[in-house]
């Protein structure tokens, strides 16, 4: 006569254990997942503000400086882009301001006599810059090369475009080619 | 006596377990139904700010577009730019002109496929002297 036994089983079985433990590790993965969007987003919302806000100060700094020159030079070619500045200002008082292209964007040189300032605008790698005179207007654009992009820039942020239009005194402009759209 | 306190806490051992794994993915729903929407809200949100940042440059552009043709610009015959009408949706440039005692206040309005944007649009005053407004001439060149 087999004796049948009545206990339930004390602990919890290898099964129980897997599912809790599937369970588990489910849920941790979709948190850290969800963890880590979030602390993507986040860097890329501080990189975004960062470079809304560092355009907004060239196209405050780009504005007053042209409308205080009193001469104006772009370089002649396209090309000469690397070599030399993207845009020569001369401001009274003997003042003199170039704007340069950097890898990572725009620099701005000041200067006064022997003394030299720069102030660096970081925006994105690998942008090409172009200026151009027409209208009365001095236009700035800078746009984001495709490649580059991919290279440098995170998978999500959107490709950065510059469109900045000055009015200059006509009188600054003397000598120099207005560009025919 | 034991054994039935032990059957008990066996028994109690095994409810939990199966409880606490419903309740963790109870949660997890929750927090994934709370977080999706913040996400697609945050990205709307980014995308918007890009947005306004252009239409605040193309209205800034125009300002200095009128300002540089010394307000003989035919207002009506302005267009947004190239890079206005690719980035924003559905763009509108208008205007809306005020004589006052220092000159003509020109309001420019910038309205594009936004919720809530027709109803307010983006506005930037141009402030043209006196003399300026009183001769109208030909268009000025489109910038490139």
């Amino acid at each position: 006569m087999t004796r049948r036994c009545t206990r339930r089983p004390r602990g919890t079985s290898l099964v129980e254990l897997l599912a809790v433990l599937t369970g588990l590790g489910v849920a941790m993965a979709v948190a850290t997942g969800l963890l880590h969007t979030g602390m993507r987003q986040q860097s890329l919302s501080r990189q975004e503000l960062e470079r809304d806000r560092t355009a907004m100060r060239l196209a405050r700094d780009y504005r007053d400086d042209v409308r205080q020159a009193v001469a104006v030079e772009l370089p002649e070619a396209a090309a000469d882009v690397e070599r030399q500045p993207l845009l020569r200002l001369t401001l009274p008082e003997g003042v003199e301001i170039a704007y340069r292209t950097t890898p990572q964007g725009l620099t701005r040189v000041i200067t006064r006599g022997q003394r030299v300032a720069r102030e660096d605008y970081v925006l994105a790698a690998g942008m090409r810059w172009e200026t151009a005179l027409a209208s009365g207007c001095v236009a700035l654009a800078g746009t984001t090369v495709p490649d580059a992009a991919k290279a440098h820039m995170p998978r999500t942020a959107a490709p950065l475009e510059v469109q900045l239009v000055a009015a200059v005194d006509p009188a600054a402009m003397a000598g120099v080619e207005e560009v025919t759209p | 006596m034991r054994h039935a306190w032990n059957r008990r806490a066996a028994a109690r051992r095994r409810g939990i377990s199966s409880f606490e794994l419903i309740a963790a993915f109870s949660l997890l729903v929750a927090a994934m139904a709370s977080t999706v929407p913040l996400y697609v809200r945050h990205q709307r949100l980014l995308a918007e700010s890009r947005r306004e940042r252009v239409a605040m440059e193309e209205l800034a552009n125009q300002a200095e577009r009128i300002e540089a043709a010394a307000g003989t610009v035919d207002l009506a015959s302005l267009t947004p730019s190239a890079t206005a009408l690719r980035r924003l949706p559905g763009v509108k440039l208008a205007f809306t002109r005020e004589p006052t005692s220092l000159g003509e206040r020109v309001l420019l309005s910038l309205t594009w496929n936004e919720t809530g944007r027709r109803e307010h649009p983006l506005t930037l005053a141009v402030w043209l002297p006196a003399s300026f407004a009183a001769e109208p001439s030909p268009l000025p060149e489109e910038l490139p």
